[in-house]
Order: C-alpha cells, then structure tokens, then sequence
C-alpha cells in the first residue's frame, strides 16, 4: 500500500470532521436565535436596594452580593454574569436620594412591573425602606423567595421571617467596643451623640437595650449645637458614643468641622460605630457591608438550591472592624495592648501633622 | 584475538554512547545547577521579601503609633510571634528563617531564640552582618548550606534563611538519578536494539565472511542465500557470482591441469623440468618409469644427485642452463646397450630452468639398422643378380654343350657317365643360381592371379610327406579373399623355404601352423615398413612354429643371403633371402617375432588381387565408427601409436598405458569401455591384467592382442572371460571388425 492510498482516507476523515463542527456550529446558532440565549436559561435573582450605589454602605453590600455570585460590574454598574450560573438584575430605589412618598411609590410601581416582567427565582432586598415600602405591601404572599439584609435592629417589625422570607439583620457591634472603651475610661456613664432623626432616636434605644444601661443622648440639629453636646456630654459621662452627623441641618458635607473639633476637645474615650467617623474618635467597631452582602446571595443561592426559607433563621452580623485612632490615643495618654493593635486597622498619629 | 566487526561496532557505539550520555548528564547537570541556583535564589529572595515586608508593614504601623518607644518592643515580638507562627509550625526539610540581630543576639530560630550566637555560628555566617543582602556556603555542624541573607535597615535585623545543600539540589539529585537511570535503561534498550540491527545487518556479513574463509581454504560452498535490495544483497550477489566464476576457472584449472598432467604423462617421451640450479621441479610418468621411481623426490634435489645416470653429462647440462642453449645428449645409457634414449635439454625463458625430454628411439634406431640391412641385402642382391645371371648363362653354356655332348655318346660310353656328372653338378648349379636370382628380383616376372588357399595346400601335401612325422601342420584359412597377382612357384617355394626353416627348429617336433586372413594395411603402417608396399587390402599368410626361437642377436640378419646358423654343408644360407626376394618382388612384405624357447612366427603379406576384391567388395562393410573409451596397453609404442590413430578414426577416445600396472592405474582413475591389451608385457603381463580387471569390473570387454600367442592361452584367456583376441600387428579393417563384434 502506497502513501497516497493511506492520505486520501485520512484526508477525507479531516474533511468529514471539518464539514460536521461547521454545521453544529451553524444549528447551535439557530437554536440561540429561536431561543431565549443560554443566559437567559440561568436563575435569576433580583436584587432591590433601598438607597443608590453612591453609598459605601450599599457599595459594600453590592460588592458582596456580586462576588458570591462570580458577577462582576463595570464602572457604569454594567453586570457580567458569563463567569457565573445566575442572571442579575439591580434596582436602586434611592429612598434617601428621592424620600418623597410620590418617588417611593414610583420606585415601588418600576419594580413590580420589573418582577412581573422578568420574573426572577429569587429576590435579595437591602435595608428598611424596601422591606417597609416593598415587600411588605407587595410581596408579602409572593411567591418568590425574598432575602433581606442592612435591616436595623428587628425584622420582626416587617413581619419578618415568614416562609417565603428569611436574612440577615444589622446590628452594630456596640456592645464589645463600650467593653473595650472602658479600659480607658475613668467611669462607666456612657453618652450618645447624632443629629436629630428617627434613625438616631432608634438607634440609641437599640443601643441602651443592647447595652443594658442607661445612655445619655444628645441629638442636636445644627453643627455647633452638636459641639456645644458633645462638649457637655465630655463632663457628664465617661464615654461617649459617635454617630454620623450627616443630618445636621448646617452641614456642608465636609467632615473637617466634626475632625478638628473632636481631635482639639476630645478628653474622654470615643467611639463609634461608623468607618467615617474613625478619623474622629479613639476606636471604632465599624460593621462591614460585605457581610451582609454576602450572606443574602449565599442564602438565595441556599434557597435556589431547594432549602426552604422558612427553614433559614434571621442572623444578626458578627464581624466588625476595629479601628483605633493612634493620635487620639497619644492625645489621651492611651495605651492600646497588643492583642487589639494586632486585629486593628491604625489610623496614623496626627498630632505632629 | 581477532574481534568481529560486530564487536568493533558495538565497542564504538557503546563507546560513543557513554561519551555523549556522559556529555549530556554533564552538561545538563550544570545547566540544571544553575537554572536550580536562579531559581533558588529567586525563591528565597522572595521569602526573605515577604518576611522583609510584613516585618516592613509592622515598622509601618509601628510608625502610625507616634510612640515607637512604647510599642516598638511589642511590635517586634509581635512580629516574631507572627513569623514563628507562620514558618515555624511546620519545618520541612529543615529549613527555616532565622532572624539575627547586629549584636550577634538569635531573635528567631526554632531553637536558639533570645541565645547569643555562638562563635562557631558567627564564624560560619558572621558575614551576613557586613552586608544588606547576599548569598553563600559554609559548612554549619557538619551539614553543608546555602546561606541567603537581607538586611532589615529599621531594626537592624538580619533575615537568613539556611538551606542544606542535599536540600538545595535534591531536586537535581533526584533528576540526575532518574536521568542516569533513564539514561542506562535507554542506552540498554539502544544497545540491545542496536545489537540486534547490527546482527540483523551484518549476518550477510559474517555469511560472506565464512564464505569467504571457506573459499581461501580451498572449500567450495553452495552459494549464499541473502535476498535483500541494499548493497549487502549486491555484495553477496557478486560474491556468488565471483565465487561461481573463481570456482569454474579453478575447475577449468583443474582440467586443464589434469588435461597437462595426462598429456604429459602420456607422452611417450620422458619429461623432467628443472630449475636454473638443476635441481628437479616435475617428472612424467615415462620419466618416473624409465628412471625406475615413483615416490615422491625431496625439494631441492639436483637431477645428477637424484640419478646419477645423469652424472657424466652434469656438465652439459648445467651449461645449457646457463647459457640458455638446447643441448642434445644420446651418450646416456638407461637400459643396457640394447636400448636406445635421445636427450634434449630446452632451457626455459628467462633462465628460469629448463625441461629435458628424453625419447627411447630403440625401435627408431631398430628400423634404421633394418633399413640399412635391407639397403646393403638390396646391394647384395643386385651383386648376387648380375653374378647369377652371368654365372647361370654360362652354366647355360656349360649344360647346352653337356646335353650335346651327351647327345653324340652311346649308352655304353664311359664319357657318358662323365657328362651326366656334368650335368647334374650343372643341374644343381642352376638351381643355385636360381635361388640366387630369386633373392635378386632378376627372375621374370611373369604374374598372374594365383589363389593362395590353393598353393598352401598343395604345398602342405607336399610337407606332409617330406617333413618330419614328429612335426605336425595346421592350417587356419581365415582369409577370404585369397587371389593375389603372382608366381605361383615362388609362392610355393617361401612356403617351402620357411617350412623347412620352422621343420629346422623344432627338431624334436612340433606344430607349424599355417593362418591366412586378410587385413588391410593403412598408410602408416606402409610408411613406417620397410618395404616399398602401398597401403591396401592384403593376405596375410602367418607361418607359426613352436619351435626353439631365433635369438634376438641374430634376427636381424636372418634374410642375408648365405646367413645361415646350420653347420657348413647342411645349408646355403638362401632360403631365407629368397623368401625376402620372393616377398618384394610380389610388392609385399614380411615380418618376423620370435620368442627363444616359444616359436617364431612370420607375417607375409601379399597384396589382394584388386580385381577380384572388386567383385567382393559389396560382401563385407569394413568401416565402423562408435564413442567407446579404449584403454590401449602395449609397451610398443608403434602399436600403441598406430592403434590410437586407428581407433581415434573410428571417433574412439583412447588411453594408453606401457603395461599392466599403468593400465591399472589408468583404468582406476578412468571410464573405460574396451582394453585392448598385450601379453607379454614387463612388470605385469596381459594375464594377469586380465585377472585384475575382471576382478574390478567382471563386465569389462577386454580384448587380448598378440603378436605370438598359443592356442591353449588363447583358450585359458577365452575362459577367463576375455571377449575376443586379434593378432598383432592389426589393420584398420581388422580393428573395424573387431570393434563391430565387441560393441554389436
């Protein structure tokens, strides 16, 4: 048997071979036209933010959900969902941005129509103003599965958990940062500081609950009341707790005003519970919005996967990030042990700035 | 010890192989040695980063406290609590960074943390203190490391890592083993197939080799089988070939020697070759026989000391080999004064020796003396003629005047008595005289045909009562065409003559015997006679007695006129000489062969009458020819000779031999048909051949020829199974007819 005899049979192989995969890819491209694409045969989840991504809070939380479910986002909030097994979608009701009830309601109507529209598998809502203004009207007897997240304090005053609806809550770490506040402190009266809003009337409650103690509570509605509390709460208590003044009717924005002051005036232990306001106050146990973010995608996936989420309890959060402010520290004669400097983020010395 | 090319091969190919194996293991074991210390270095330049940095990161949040003095302590522990955490929980292969200060104070080490450093240890790595990184070996309690090292500015610390060597490079040593395992399995497994390629490829070889060798020793094998299309195959192709072509010639070789050595050896001269110093290189057979040896002649041996025959003419010899001239010698005496030997000595070409053929020409010399005596009888005669004739005119005379003397006397006249006296003396004379002109041919011819048949038995009749009772006559008339053109009378007288002369010697009786046949004489027998006879058809008429013989000293002159062995007054002398006169002047011839003591016998040939062998010539086809082998034995070599050309005639092929041994000789190394054999022979007889013959191959025809042969042999040889007998000499035609009895 000659060469030619033995190419020619593999030659036609080749060929034969060659023609097939041309046609497949050719049928495969008429079953995508006729078909809804491959993408579109993934599960679905829809994710309803109360605020817009404007927010680090909801930039942490989103970043968690994305990274759960292997989607990342561009810098124009474009998803890519080829690396992953599930279509996304988001909505931002922008409640802070927009928080009149003719906007919410509008948010609200965009949204129905989105889930009547796309019909997802699984919806994730984040923080208050969704459960309040969504779920709770709408979609309390959906069938769709609803995981929530950033809920301060208590689900329970949605109605939450039912059977279709179950997550995580938002509590700050308070409790362990007063603990660790008080190695400082000359006494145990502890003081409460933020503008005058619901939240923070809420959240001081919530606090004295946690703490079970009294708290003495400032809420004062301009910056120079603010200092002028603060100030007051230095003589009256031993530790006074920080929150973000971002309502004070005078506030321009810049947090320079609330820094220069609390670094001049501070003399007692500080603290705080935002990673804004760490520059400010001796430490801060800041919550971490991945957390939250994280575990509402895993449990929709848990849900997807076939567990009921009446069969998943409502968590609270458990990790926090502790910051201590070394200058504050070197202007209180603080300090810090080891053990906590090793699991802290320092903020740099500032006094010889 | 010769090696084989196989073993030259596989020695330079295993050879080659460690060689480059060697070469490759060397070089890629340096070159994995460096790519293993680029990488080494580059790996635990990175840990010595990464312990650099966290170390780094702790200054820096060292730094963000504002109070170094309070927390640089804390943080430094901390850090080393944190790197003992991370690298000390689980120490593989011994190796671990360990931190020194530039106050030689151990910070971090799995054993010897907050120790100083010892002076052995300082010794050994005090370098690293001198700069803010590098690498290098020393030897730390008996373990061979590699040293790497970076300097952390802040704290004045120094990061090492210490890396045994066996460490460093097992990787290599763990290659470097399975290559060198990879390395012998592969140049084993090249070496078995490669030995199996080079048998596979050679064994044509190692065939052509043995072949080869087979051949330069002189074996002949059958050919090799090597059916390939590369050049081995061509070779072993060629090498059939040639070796197919070398063994034709040498066969053709060994013919055409044999065929020298068979010429040569049956030449009837006597050959012996010499080198340029005399010394004997061949001898034929005839030589080995004339000089009376057949074993083998030591190298070296000069002819004179080998025989020393040749003594007297060393000289001769020796200066035609030098001066490489043909020199002739007939002084050398090899059988006694009777026999006869010519030497003639060729030097070769170039003084490279020279060949000596020495001839018997007894029979030459023999014919010579014959030719001679028949001259001078011829002289003789032609005397006795002339006298005769005068002589037997006057005794005309004499007898005329008696008669008419007588015619005028009376009865009773004294006188008369006396011319009767005359007479009868004159009567007696003429009848001498006519004798005497019979020998001389002067007696008028007056030749008709004339039935010998007839002549011989009215002469017989004749004998019978004249002859002796004692002696008894037999006639054999074998011949069938007996007419011959001559005197009847004389005829009558030959026989008469010689009757008397066989009567004569046998004097206490006998039997004569009377054969006549025909024979037909060829052109060399004619040639060689000494008789002016033409070659023909002849009666031959045999006159056999048993009588006493003729010694051979006298032979020869049997025929002279007066010659005569009776005392004085018994005979003439002429009956013998007129038989001579009658046979030439009937253009015929005569022979004699005697035996002393066995008989004589006398072969007359008288040529046919032409005419009425015409009218015959229809009844016998005298002409045969076949391809039979003949071995002809006869220690005459004019018989040998003329047989051989006869047979050759008839398209036989003949073998020779001088007797009964040699033809033995000959009949062993040969395929023979016919022997044609003598009887009387030296060294070993006709008999006997024929005994020995018969006991090689009892269906073997063997013929008896004889000059003189009795009767009652020819019997005892008939019974011992010869198939026919034929009478020497022999002609053509009785060969003819002999060859057609024996091969019909």
């Amino acid at each position: 048997m000659n060469s030619s005899t033995v190419r020619k049979p593999v030659f036609l192989f080749i060929l034969t071979i060659i023609l097939f995969t041309g046609c497949s890819e050719k049928e495969e491209a008429r079953v995508n036209e006729s078909l809804p694409s491959a993408s579109s045969a993934k599960e679905k989840i829809l994710y309803i933010d109360s605020y817009n991504l404007d927010f680090p809070w909801v930039q942490g939380i989103t970043r968690g959900i994305l990274d759960t479910l292997e989607i990342s986002m561009d810098s124009e909030e474009n998803l890519d969902n080829s690396r992953s097994s599930y279509e996304m979608k988001i909505y931002h009701m922008k409640t802070k941005r927009n928080p009149s009830e003719e906007a919410i309601h509008g948010a609200v109507k965009e949204v129905l129509a989105l889930i009547d529209q796309w019909n997802p598998d699984a919806i994730i809502i984040s923080d208050d103003n969704a459960a309040k203004y969504l779920v709770v009207p709408h979609l309390m007897d959906s069938e769709i599965p609803i995981v929530f997240c950033g809920i301060n304090w208590d689900a329970s005053v949605y109605g939450f958990p039912t059977e279709n609806i179950t997550g995580m809550v938002e509590i700050n770490l308070i409790d362990s940062m007063v603990e660790e506040l008080k190695k400082y402190s000359k006494g145990d009266r502890i003081g409460y500081i933020r503008d005058n809003t619901i939240t923070s009337r809420k959240e001081s409650e919530n606090y004295e609950k946690l703490l079970g103690t009294a708290i003495v509570k400032r809420f004062p509605t301009t910056i120079s009341q603010w200092k002028e509390d603060f100030l007051t709460l230095q003589e009256e208590t031993d530790i006074i707790l920080v929150g973000y003044p971002n309502a004070l009717e005078d506030w321009d924005g810049s947090t320079d005003v609330y820094q220069d002051f609390l670094r001049e005036k501070t003399e007692v232990p500080t603290g705080s519970w935002d990673l804004w306001t760490s520059s400010w106050v001796l430490m801060s146990f800041a919550l971490v919005a991945e957390e939250q973010g994280e575990y509402a995608a895993s449990t929709a996936l848990r849900i997807l996967n076939g567990e009921s989420p009446g069969n998943i309890p409502v968590v609270r959060n458990k990790i926090s990030m502790v910051y201590l402010n070394m200058g504050m520290a070197k202007k209180l004669g603080i300090i810090f042990p080891m053990e906590l400097i090793e699991r802290s983020h320092l903020i740099g010395d500032w006094l010889d700035e | 010890m010769r090696k084989s090319i196989i073993q030259r091969l596989l020695l330079t190919f295993v050879f080659s192989l460690a060689v480059t194996m060697s070469a490759i293991l060397f070089i890629s074991d340096r070159r994995l040695r460096v790519i293993i210390d680029e990488s080494q270095n580059q790996l635990y330049r990175d840990k010595l980063d990464m312990i650099w940095l966290e170390l780094m990161i702790d200054e820096s949040r060292l730094e963000i406290t504002g109070l170094r003095e309070a927390y640089e302590k804390d943080f430094q522990n901390s850090a080393l609590k944190e790197l003992r955490n991370t690298f000390y929980r689980d120490i593989l292969k011994g190796i671990y960074p360990f931190i020194i200060d530039t106050d030689q104070n151990i910070l971090l080490h799995p054993n010897l943390s907050g120790t100083k450093a010892s002076e052995e240890l300082m010794s050994q790595i005090g370098r690293v203190l001198e700069n803010s990184s590098g690498d290098f070996n020393a030897s730390y309690e008996g373990i061979e490391k590699w040293y790497v090292y970076k300097r952390f500015e802040p704290w004045d610390w120094v990061i090492c890592y210490g890396v045994p060597l066996r460490e460093k490079y097992g990787d290599l040593y763990s290659f470097r083993q399975i290559q060198i395992a990879i390395v012998l399995i592969f140049s084993c497994i090249l070496i078995f197939l490669i030995t199996l390629l080079l048998i596979r490829i050679l064994k044509p070889v190692k065939e052509l080799t043995a072949a080869s060798i087979a051949m330069a020793e002189g074996e002949w094998s059958p050919g090799i089988s090597i059916n390939r299309q590369d050049e081995l195959g061509i070779l072993a192709g060629s090498f059939n070939a040639m070796q197919n072509s070398i063994h034709e010639k040498m066969e053709d070789l060994t013919r055409a020697r044999s065929f020298i050595s068979d010429i040569i050896d049956s030449m009837p001269s006597a050959i012996i070759s010499l080198d340029s110093l005399g010394r004997i290189t061949m001898m034929n057979e005839t030589a080995r026989e004339l000089l009376n040896t057949h074993g083998d002649i030591p190298d070296e041996t000069l002819l004179w000391e080998a025989f020393s025959v040749f003594e007297g003419e060393r000289n001769t010899i020796i200066k035609s080999l030098t001066e490489n001239i043909i020199q002739e010698i007939s002084s050398i005496q090899f059988k006694g004064p009777s026999s006869y030997y010519e030497t003639v000595i060729y030097p070769l070409e170039n003084s490279s020796g020279a060949v000596l053929r020495i001839d018997d020409v007894s029979q030459k010399k023999k014919m010579e003396e014959q030719m001679t005596q028949f001259q001078k009888m011829d002289a003789l005669g032609q005397l006795v003629g002339g006298v005769a004739h005068d002589f037997n005119n006057m005794l005309g005379g004499v007898i005329a005047a008696a008669d008419l003397l007588k015619s005028g006397l009376s009865e009773n006249d004294q006188n008369r008595q006396l011319v009767d006296l005359i007479l009868d003396a004159s009567g007696r004379a003429s009848d001498l005289v006519s004798n005497l002109m019979s020998f001389s041919r002067k007696t008028v011819k007056e030749f008709e045909p004339a039935d010998l048949h007839s002549i011989i038995y009215r002469t017989v009749s004749i004998l019978k009562r004249t002859l002796d009772r004692k002696i008894g006559i037999s006639i054999v008339d074998e011949a069938e065409h007996t007419v011959f053109s001559g005197a009847e009378a004389k005829i009558e007288n030959l026989i008469m003559n010689m009757a008397i002369n066989a009567s004569h010697a046998m004097p206490t009786g006998g039997l004569l015997t009377i054969r006549t046949k025909n024979t037909f004489l060829d052109e060399y027998y004619c040639s060689q006679s000494p008789f002016n006879i033409k070659a023909g058809r002849y009666i031959e008429m045999q006159i056999r007695d048993t009588g006493s013989g003729i010694d051979p000293e006298i032979l020869d002159r049997i025929f002279e006129p007066f010659f005569t062995t009776k005392k004085t007054g018994k005979g003439t002398g002429l009956g013998l000489s007129s038989v001579f006169g009658t046979v030439q002047e009937h253009n015929g011839a005569i022979s004699v062969y005697s035996e002393p003591g066995t008989g004589t016998v006398f072969h007359v040939y008288l040529p046919c009458e032409e005419k009425e062998m015409e009218n015959n010539s229809e009844t016998r086809d005298l002409t045969w020819s076949g391809d039979a082998v003949v071995l002809l034995v006869d220690d005459e070599e004019i018989i040998r000779k003329t047989a051989t050309m006869i047979l050759n005639e008839m398209g036989m092929t003949v073998l020779t031999a001088v007797d009964g041994m040699d033809a033995l000789k000959v009949f062993r190394d040969n395929n023979i048909d016919l022997v044609i054999t003598d009887m009387i022979m030296p060294r070993m007889g006709g008999r006997e051949l024929v005994c020995e013959l018969r006991k090689l191959s009892p269906g073997l025809k063997i013929v008896v020829s004889s000059g003189f042969t009795k009767e009652d042999d020819l019997e005892e040889l008939k019974h011992q199974g010869i198939n026919s007998f034929i009478q020497k000499p022999f002609t053509m035609d009785e060969l003819a007819l002999l060859m057609k009895d024996i091969f019909s």
